[in-house]
């Protein structure tokens, strides 16, 4: 997926980055959690979470920018403490895209409004990064990998941001050190592969669901054709002892047994197994497409 | 030496020389232990097709088939429909997942699938034991076809040339080289039956006796009848013949007249039959050539049994080969497993049209193999018969030898290489896995069936190598499809299914191979234990692993998702890799 043209350096970094990311943190309590989590709210996706602040906050890094602050942090919550489990633990999500992406960039926009902040509304996406605090210490060069910390993080859910009036009253209002990165291409289709795909290879609730559907039709589709087959065949032997005059029929000069099972058993097995094999093909891209769409 | 024989035995040296050279050919392309043992995996489906059908069309198919219906007639062709019915099997329920398990062999499958050394140890014992089984009747087609075109050589005289033949193509050659070479064998034996098959039609067309009479077939010359093994012959109507040896249990040398009912032969009597003589049929088969016609119609109750037997060993036996499952391996995924064995299906259904055509011509013209019990030589023997001598009549026999000698060839070097290969990757015998271990294991591989094909009495082609399905479908056919289809299976249910399994089935096997099966029931299911040892091995790993259920491992959800999931996600991850 790295192959998209368009795509600004700093999304593909952190786009390979978190790719790879699922790999590196085998919580074992991770999949049970997100079971629930799933099972509970089928919309959960649609949540905001941290995770595009750690996205966004990678980007910049990669992309050469200089060092940007930790994002507001909340009261009572020390810069550089990592909250349990926080670094990877919901860090696939960050392959789903959710176009408006409004739980981020509004919050910040509402509290320090620059100039040049542009709507999130528009099609091209616009994320906005303030300094608020002229005090508050920059971010390390290189953070191996970011803190952020738990109230930051629960945010969003306790207190959904405000909807999307509000960032134009940040674009108004804009303040001194404020940052724009202009995203010009639609991630949309290149980033959910990863979510879906890691959903699968992680077997979360959802995974299991796919992965267990796509083998019960494969298996529903080799036992109908192979049912077709045993009893196409099987049904014969005992055809020929129940009804001896089928095996005295001639067709086209040839006994019925010997025409049927000397000449047309092996196209019907070949039609069969042409049949499968389409078939079967078919499931399996449509699963493939159906978890990287 | 005949000059027929003589261009029969060049027909074959060709073969064998070629064989050897486009493996030694192929290996110069075999950089590493990859190529080595399974081609990169870059063979495409419609080579590595012909390949598998090259490989797998054995002695059985190539001569064995037209000899059954020689004899049995259409309840013969049940077995040519079970050998393709097998791969739609194979297609169905374990070909795309087992390349995506990244399994080379069977052991290796079961590793993947339950973690436990025990079910792979039992496995590698199974594969060994089938693959040996089936190697013998191979071995043996080989001492038959040379000492039916040369019949001043002895058979142990081909039996140990295919032998050293083939451990020399697998030692020098590998998996690369033998997949342009078995590819090339499926067309050699796909011409040497349809030139024959072509030009009978042809010369002979419809000018001949018609099948449906109510009598027996009739010697279409004077022929003399060597007895090799014992037989006890059926006749419906007086039968006058010169003899010599011990008819009936006495010795008689001159003129003899055998009334209605059966009479014995044994070993080392010669018959001389005049032309238009009814002939003597074995007992137990269909004696009238109208009767032969028709479906079912031996003189035997538990026939259907038999039948339907053989359609489970066939039709489940053949994913459990060993020389099969290696070969879907050099597929470069499952997508292309899928096609290979559609083309297969393609295949073998057009190369089973001909021994089917052959077998039934081979009535009219070498009815006489019927008493002696040869009937695998009927193919051998059809060309000349039909035409008489002259050189076309020559060349097509030496061509149909050639063949024969292409099916041993494929078909032993492909189980040696299984073989091999399940010995060379088993960490326990040969810890380096290298190509040097596997050279070791193919001439281990190939050694020991030779030994036993000198020593083992022999029976039908065919039915020697439905006793290896029968094995296979028995043991590793639950294996797989369970493995595969059901997150359930535990490796105490696999070794349960096995024992149980491979046990009643190889039992039963070795009972009737070295013939002390007696007739009726008991011995028809001696000889056809499918039907009962399949079920058995299902119901007992399915069993088993229930009762043990706490065994299923944590993670088999994730296992079979690997197995199902196309390639293109990227789960799955080949096990040979650690050869590469």
């Amino acid at each position: 997926m790295n192959a998209d043209g368009p795509v600004p350096s700093g999304l593909i970094a952190s786009d390979s980055a978190d790719y790879a990311e699922p790999e590196d943190q085998p919580a074992p309590g991770r999949a049970s959690h997100r079971r629930g989590d799933e099972a509970t709210d089928p919309d959960a996706d649609l949540l905001p979470d941290e995770s595009p602040i750690q996205l966004r906050r990678e980007l910049r890094r990669r992309a050469g920018s200089p060092p940007l602050p930790p994002p507001s942090a909340g009261p009572g919550t020390l810069p550089g403490v990592r909250p349990p489990g926080s670094g990877g633990r919901h860090a696939r999500r960050d392959a789903q895209p959710r176009p408006p992406r409004l739980d981020y960039v509004p919050r910040h926009a509402i509290r320090t409004p620059g100039p040049g902040s542009v709507s999130p509304t528009d099609v091209t996406e616009v994320f906005s990064r303030v300094r608020q605090d002229p005090t508050e210490r920059p971010m390390p060069a290189r953070p191996h990998s970011d803190p952020i910390p738990l109230t930051q993080r629960v945010e969003p859910l306790a207190a959904p941001p405000p909807p999307l009036p509000e960032p134009e009253s940040a674009s108004d209002n804009g303040a001194p050190g404020k940052r724009v990165r202009v995203v010009l291409s639609q991630r949309k289709g290149q980033a959910r592969p990863v979510r879906t795909v890691v959903d699968v290879q992680e077997l979360t609730q959802v995974g299991e669901v796919l992965s267990s559907s796509l083998i019960r039709s494969q298996l529903a589709l080799a036992l109908r054709i192979g049912g077709i087959a045993l009893i196409t065949l099987g049904a014969l032997p005992a055809m020929f002892v129940i009804f001896p005059v089928l095996g005295r029929f001639e067709l086209f000069g040839l006994r019925l047994p010997w025409l049927l099972l000397g000449v047309l058993a092996y196209p019907f097995l070949l039609a069969l197994g042409w049949m499968y094999s389409r078939s079967a093909d078919r499931l399996e891209q449509v699963f493939a497409d159906h978890i990287q769409n | 030496m005949t000059p027929a024989a003589v261009v029969a035995l060049c027909c074959i040296a060709i073969v064998a020389v070629a064989s050897t050279v486009i493996g030694s050919f192929g290996v110069r392309f075999a950089r590493n232990t990859s190529d080595f043992l399974v081609a990169s995996r870059t063979v495409g489906p419609t080579a590595n097709a012909g390949a598998i059908s090259g490989e797998y069309l054995s002695a059985a198919s190539f001569l064995g088939v037209a000899g059954l219906i020689l004899k049995d007639g259409p309840d013969a062709l049940w077995y040519p429909v079970g050998f393709t019915a097998g791969y739609l099997a194979l297609l169905l329920f374990v070909s795309a997942p087992l390349r995506r398990s990244g399994a080379y062999t069977v052991p290796d499958f079961a590793e993947f699938r339950l973690r436990s050394p025990m079910v792979q140890r039992l496995c590698t014992i199974f594969v060994i034991v089938i693959g040996w089984m089936y190697l013998l009747p191979q071995l043996q087609g080989a001492g038959l076809t040379v000492a039916t075109v040369v019949p001043t050589l002895p058979s142990w005289s081909g039996m140990v040339a295919a032998g050293v033949v083939v451990i020399a193509t697998v030692v020098f050659g590998g998996m690369r080289s033998i997949t342009f070479v078995q590819a090339f064998q499926f067309w050699l034996k796909f011409t040497a039956l349809a030139l024959p098959a072509v030009v009978l039609l042809i010369y002979v067309g419809h000018d001949h006796q018609p099948f449906n009479r109510p009598a027996p077939p009739q010697f279409p010359t004077d022929t003399m009848v060597e007895v090799k093994t014992d037989v006890m012959l059926e006749v419906t109507q007086p039968v006058t013949f010169q003899a010599s040896g011990t008819l009936d249990g006495a010795q008689t040398y001159g003129l003899v007249t055998w009334n209605a009912g059966r009479h014995s032969v044994l070993a080392g009597a010669q018959l001389n039959f005049t032309a238009g003589t009814s002939v003597p049929v074995p007992d137990g088969h269909p004696i009238r050539d109208s009767s032969w016609l028709t479906p079912l119609s031996g003189d035997a109750q538990y026939q259907l049994f038999g039948i339907y037997s053989l359609i489970m060993a066939t039709f489940l036996g053949t994913m459990g080969l060993p020389h099969v499952l290696v070969r879907f391996y050099t597929n470069p995924d499952g997508r292309a497993t899928r096609q290979t064995t559609v083309v297969v299906l393609a295949m073998l259904g057009a190369f089973y049209l001909l021994p089917t055509l052959l077998g039934a011509l081979s009535r009219l013209y070498v009815p006489q193999l019927l008493v002696s019990g040869n009937t695998d030589a009927a193919v051998l023997l059809l060309p000349t018969a039909a035409l008489g001598g002259g050189t076309m009549a020559t060349l097509l026999a030496g061509l149909v030898a050639a063949g024969a000698w292409a099916a041993f060839l494929s078909t032993s070097s492909g189980l040696v290489v299984g073989v091999a290969g399940v010995l060379s990757t088993s960490p326990s015998l040969f810890p380096r896995g290298g190509v040097r271990d596997f050279r070791v294991a193919a001439v281990i591989a190939g050694l020991v069936p030779l030994g036993l094909a000198l020593v083992a009495a022999r029976l039908d082609f065919s039915q020697t190598v439905s006793l290896a399905f029968a094995v296979a479908a028995s043991t590793f056919c639950p294996l797989l499809v369970l493995g595969i289809w059901w997150s359930g299976l535990t490796d105490r249910g696999a070794v349960a299914g096995l024992l149980v399994g491979g046990v009643s089935s190889a039992g039963a096997v070795t009972l009737s191979l070295i013939g002390v099966a007696p007739n009726g029931w008991v011995g028809m299911m001696l000889n056809r234990p499918a039907l009962i040892t399949v079920p058995a091995a299902f119901l007992t790993m399915t069993v088993v692993s229930k009762l043990t259920r706490k065994r299923v491992l944590p993670d088999v959800a994730r296992l079979l998702l690997r197995l199902h999931a196309p390639e293109r996600l990227g789960l799955s991850q080949d096990r040979v890799r650690r050869f590469d």
